[in-house]
């Protein structure tokens, strides 16, 4: 990975990368590990922050983008969770372990996560949501002493559908992170956490998060956006603290295409993590 | 990079229409061979005489249903097959066979061209019913318009299925096509062109030579009837002949839109 | 700035010599429009032209083009090679228009397409007369000072050439007899009349410099909005025939005879139904009221806020070409009109 896309000559520039690892999260997402081929480039792999993204090439296909879910405080690989949802992903669900696919990136804004060293983090998750905002948590994890308070709230419909239930679980198990997880519905009946949607969450926390010195990071399903700022300015979060990071079509991840504008922001540059002030400014933002 | 586990297995049938969609296949010379080879394909209405329906993972399907026995085919055909592509405006929407559909029963129409005396049953293959695209029917996973088709846009999406790729739409009128052929519009001259409410994929090359678009490839998907009408009024045409000429080739879609408009 | 005067009878000799440096496009009339086309027989150039269907942005993003290739033994890049395309006879707004393409493309993060046409484009920029549907003077963009090689008014015996770069000036130093440096007063005089004429000549105005306000304020008043929804085609005329317009989709193609690939990129339209479709198809601007917000916003009110002039150099294509007149110019009057119906109706 290149952050600085201006220091290349091409900076559509993208590279090989092995699928060395890959499983189902749910019935329709699923995990890859990726690696670069090349070792020069692969020494380069944790250049990014969490909450960019990655186009995704395939020839003949053509290109996407995708949230990254590892943390930079890994480098040796690259994680993603992808739904499948359209022909990329249908063409990408074929490839299997030792297949490779073309990636070019970071792009986006991303997290600045050295803006809130010392501060109190509440990060809000419903579906695939958890996707971008599992970097976050496990660079969070590793750096867990720049940190002050850190809550992790995370929804989903049914446990079946709950992503990365199993690192969620082992992190709720750690305690490095305080997590609660929470499902819509327990039609297996073998869950022994909440049930009920993502802001039943919120008890747990309140009154335990310094509102004037916190960052909420929320991702979700558009509905969920609604309910969860809801609670964060009736906890009295200031508006530019609350972040969430939001999808757009996209061709070129480098603002020249135009496919991802809203207003005057391009969501590939500006984006994909915007404040509550951009929502309020940008009536089309979600 | 492309190794699929097998050949993709490709069957064309063809139901009511010229017949010039399949023809356009066979006159695809300098990919004919490697149509042949990189896919095996098992029925070709046109190019073979043994047939005889099995699994396919994709079927080229052109025409429109004019009968019942033509529905029956078609729904087995969509069982049997993976993925279904509509071949040709008669197959995306109905053709020209479907022009006046509602205006007129069938049974008007067919005493009109074949006169009274001679019965219905003696001319069509089971029993005869108001022609329909595909889509009223099956589910259609991709359109290819055209009059005949236009082999760079059947190609793009041929050589993407038989990878295993499906298809992306992107719908543009023929007025894109229009403005990167270099030509201004002729609606702008007073010239009744339907380009503005017909799919892209002809290159534009009638009103490249000056002629109007008379819509052969069938309705634009994001067709704006109601605006199409009243530029079409006010460049003169009076209303009977505007509706005339965007039913030509509008199928059951520009038929149930120009319903609408006109409530 | 350097200037030259140019005899109007050492013209075509200029032209040869344009020639001699490379490939030579010009307006030329073709069916009922003009456009930049390539000049092998000089006498087809007309510089007797108001507006070409298609701008300046045909030579640095063409319609449609290759960016990448793809074998069994990797991927290659196609980026142009380097040749000499001389443009003859782009007007004020087309090169303020590309300047806006270039703040675009060339910007922090450059593309490399883009940056090799553009390199490979010499720019002779040609005076113009105004017809109804210019609106240059309301864009700040009727005259312009850099963005060109070389820029010529046409006079009545003579040309001025302005030398807006270095490239430029080879070409004038490649046959200096040809130019002369000795501009007398009387020259002066007969520009600054010829000018004050143009000036004059201007007929539509429109106070776009409050767009973003009003833009912003009316945003959700949907009833003005909406009898442009309602009209529009979503044809994608008015994003083509833009010259600041650079919106692009891009497509693999598998090619047939052999296992290969290559990505295209071709012109794309904000107007378009699937324009903001995201994987799983959820739309976010599923109605043509929608999506024409898109385009004004973005011409009229944000590229304002962001660089402190509209995104619509005043060329008057989009009033030209839109079939069902929809254009800066009409809607940027229709929201004036309504304000300005209350305002009478109020006395404010």
């Amino acid at each position: 990975m290149i952050s600085d896309r201006s220091k290349l000559e091409n900076p559509y520039e993208d590279h090989l990368a092995t699928i060395i690892d890959y499983r189902d999260l749910t019935s329709d997402t699923r995990y890859y590990k990726l690696k670069f081929v090349d070792p020069e480039i692969q020494k380069h792999t944790g250049d990014y922050r969490p909450g960019q993204f990655a186009m995704f090439s395939i020839p003949g296909v053509g290109e996407a983008p995708f949230s990254i879910s590892s943390t930079p405080t890994r480098p040796a690989f690259l994680e993603f969770g992808i739904r499948k949802v359209g022909s990329f992903t249908d063409a990408l669900f074929k490839k299997k372990e030792g297949d490779t696919v073309y990636i070019r990136g970071p792009y986006g804004n991303g997290f600045d996560m050295e803006r809130m060293e010392g501060k109190d983090i509440v990060i809000v998750s419903g579906g695939l949501g958890a996707v971008p905002l599992r970097s976050v948590l496990l660079y969070l994890e590793d750096k867990r002493e720049l940190y002050n308070n850190v809550f992790f709230l995370n929804g989903a419909r049914t446990p079946d559908d709950m992503l990365f239930k199993e690192d969620f679980l082992a992190m709720h198990a750690r305690e490095i992170i305080e997590t609660h997880l929470t499902v819509d519905k327990d039609p297996t009946g073998e869950w022994n956490h909440n049930v009920g949607v993502v802001t039943t969450l919120f008890e747990k926390i309140n009154g335990r998060v310094d509102n004037d010195n916190a960052y909420a990071l929320i991702c979700g399903p558009p509905v969920m956006y609604k309910f969860v700022i809801k609670e964060l300015l009736e906890m009295d979060f200031s508006k530019k603290n609350i972040l969430m990071t939001l999808e757009r079509r996209m061709k070129c991840g480098q603002g020249h295409c135009g496919h991802c504008a809203i207003h005057g922001v391009y969501t590939c540059l500006d984006g994909p993590v915007f404040n509550f002030w951009d929502y309020e400014r940008m009536v089309e933002l979600i | 990079m492309w190794t699929s586990e097998h050949k993709p297995v490709v069957g064309v049938f063809g139901f009511s229409g010229c017949a010039g969609d399949q023809l356009r296949l066979v006159h695809m010379e300098d990919e004919l061979v490697t149509l042949f080879t990189t896919a095996e394909i098992k029925f070709f209405h046109m190019a073979q005489s043994h047939q005889e329906v099995d699994h396919v993972d994709i079927a080229l399907v052109e025409g429109s249903i004019n009968t019942k026995k033509q529905l029956e085919e078609l729904k087995e055909i969509r069982e049997k097959s993976t993925f279904l592509v509509a071949l040709g405006t008669c197959a995306c929407f109905g053709g020209i066979q479907y022009l006046n559909e509602k205006d007129k029963a069938f049974e008007e129409r067919f005493k009109h061209v074949y006169g009274s005396n001679i019965k219905k049953e003696d001319f069509t293959v089971g029993e005869a019913i108001p022609p329909q695209p595909l889509c009223n029917f099956v589910k259609v996973d991709a359109m290819v318009p055209g009059c005949p088709i236009e082999k760079d846009n059947l190609l793009p999406i041929y050589t993407k299925l038989i990878k295993g790729i499906k298809p992306q739409k992107y719908p543009a009128p023929v007025c894109v096509e229009c403005k990167l052929e270099g030509n201004d519009c002729l609606l702008l001259h007073g010239i009744p062109c339907i380009g503005p409410v017909v799919s892209a994929g002809c290159g534009a090359i009638c009103p490249s030579h000056n002629l109007p678009c008379v819509g052969c490839w069938g309705p634009y998907e994001a067709a704006n009837y109601k605006s199409m009408l009243d530029k079409l009024e006010e460049i003169g045409v009076d209303k009977e002949t505007a509706l005339r000429k965007l039913k030509l080739f509008g199928g059951s879609k520009a038929e149930e839109e120009l319903e609408k408009v006109i409530k | 700035m350097k200037t030259y005067k140019l005899m109007k009878e050492d013209f075509p000799q200029f032209l040869s010599l344009l020639q001699e440096k490379g490939n030579l496009y010009g307006p030329v009339k073709s069916k009922n429009h003009y456009s930049f086309e390539k000049i092998d027989d000089l006498s087809k150039l007309t510089f007797n032209y108001t507006r070409t269907l298609m701008g300046l942005k045909k030579f640095v993003t063409p319609p449609r083009y290759k960016v990448k290739h793809f074998d069994k033994s990797g991927s290659e890049d196609i980026i142009p090679e380097n040749e000499t395309n001389i443009v003859i006879g782009a007007h004020p707004c087309d090169i303020h228009a590309m300047k806006i393409l270039d703040k675009l493309f060339l910007g922090q993060i450059k593309d490399p397409y883009y940056k090799k046409r553009r390199e490979n484009l010499v720019i002779v920029g040609h005076s113009c007369m105004p017809d109804e549907n210019c609106l240059c003077t309301s864009t700040g963009t009727d005259m312009v000072s850099d963005g060109f090689d070389l820029f010529l008014t046409e006079l009545q015996d003579f040309y001025l050439v302005w030398v807006g770069s270095s490239k430029g000036l080879f070409i004038i130093m490649s046959s200096e007899d040809l130019f002369s440096e000795k501009i007398d007063m009387c020259d002066i005089a007969e520009y600054t009349t010829w000018q004050e004429n143009r000036q004059n000549s201007f007929k539509t105005t429109i106070p776009f410099h409050l767009m973003p306000d009003i833009i912003h304020l009316i945003y959700e008043k949907d009833e003005l909005w909406n009898q442009f929804g309602e009209k529009c085609l979503s044809c994608g005329t008015c994003s083509l025939v833009c010259p600041t317009c650079n919106c692009f989709n891009v497509e693999d193609k598998i090619l047939i005879n052999a296992d290969e690939v290559v990505r295209e990129r071709m012109l794309d339209s904000c107007t378009l139904p699937y324009y903001s479709v995201v994987a799983g198809d959820h739309d976010f601007r599923p109605d043509r009221t929608k999506r024409l917000k898109l385009y004004y916003t973005h011409k009229l009110k944000e590229y304002i806020g962001k660089w402190g002039q509209p995104a619509c150099v005043g060329c008057g294509r989009c009033v030209t070409y839109c079939p069902v007149g929809i254009n800066v110019k009409t809607v940027s009057n229709a929201f004036y009109e309504a304000i300005q119906c209350v305002r009478e109706v109020k006395k404010i």
